[in-house]
């Protein structure tokens, strides 16, 4: 075996699956500018928002124990794990409410940004 | 070696941001780099969403003290050694035991393994940790012996060797 041309391969295909897509980047990017800039949500005030938008859905206290489950799930809401919540917290909706439904909440808890 | 980006577009978008460190140019350069970090701090360990962060992390202190780059040639490894330094960071808050600065001592106790069940995992697992974080550099990484070299401070000369050894110690093992 080739060991130049077998670790080439191997970390080029590691590379490859492992990569971010580019709307993880311009996700990321618009992330960094709102730390820059100063601006973003609190992860208080992004949840404040999403509860709004699920209200309509599934009830008060149906969107605050959906929040509360994702929130476990995800260890915690921040900024850190913000994309992970909203990604549970999609799959829960479309769980209860129908798959366009978790979309939507999944749409607009990403478009946040969260500070 | 070229991973994502060539070293002709990377010298372009640091000239420019460094000509004029504006929101704009620092986009193109976020995007050129931010991939390769990510990559750097997956293939140590880290969970996607502590890469993010750290990713960012490190784009931001970019931003704030790109006037400290002395040599652009050096850019890379002065960039990744940043990234390192937030992983140490990030490490230690994580409360791992940290006795050394050597990146390579600390990575012993992260729990995910990036490369479990693949050939790269099996040939790597039969290295020292300082072996393995050369091979990482080198071939997930992709940095040069040049970058490697300025990035772990120790001549080019023994990058080059130890690199050769190590492939001939690979082969030795699995004949």
């Amino acid at each position: 075996m080739n060991w130049e041309m077998a670790l080439q391969q191997e970390g080029a295909r590691w590379r490859a699956a492992s990569s971010a897509g580019a709307q993880d980047v311009e996700r990321l990017l618009r992330g960094t500018m709102a730390r820059l800039g100063g601006s973003g949500l609190q992860a208080e005030e992004a949840l404040a928002l999403l509860g709004h938008l699920l209200e309509p859905l599934c009830g008060r206290s149906g969107a605050a124990s959906a929040m509360a489950t994702a929130a476990r799930q995800c260890g915690g809401v921040s900024r850190r794990t913000w994309p992970r919540f909203v990604t549970s917290l999609s799959e829960l909706i479309g769980s209860f409410c129908g798959l366009a439904a978790g979309q939507l909440v999944g749409q607009a808890g990403h478009s946040l940004e969260v500070a | 070696m070229s991973v994502t980006l060539t070293a002709e577009q990377l010298e372009v978008a640091l000239e420019s941001f460094v000509a004029c460190p504006d929101e704009e140019r620092f986009a193109v350069l976020f995007r050129l780099l931010a991939p390769q970090l990510l990559v750097y701090f997956r293939a140590r360990g880290c969970e996607a969403g502590v890469a993010e962060d750290l990713t960012q992390e490190v784009m931001l202190t970019l931003f704030r003290k790109v006037d400290g780059l002395r040599d652009r040639d050096l850019f890379r490894p002065w960039l990744f050694r940043i990234a390192k330094n937030a992983l140490l960071q990030h490490l230690r808050k994580q409360g791992q035991r940290v006795e050394t600065v050597a990146l390579v001592d600390r990575l012993e106790g992260v729990a995910w393994n990036p490369f479990a069940g693949l050939a790269l995992g099996e040939w790597l697992a039969c290295l020292s940790e300082a072996d393995r974080e050369l091979l990482l550099l080198r071939y997930v990484d992709g940095f040069t012996h040049h970058e490697i070299a300025a990035l772990l401070e120790m001549p080019m000369g023994t990058v080059q060797w130890r690199v050769f050894q190590l492939k001939k110690r690979l082969a030795e093992h699995f004949r």
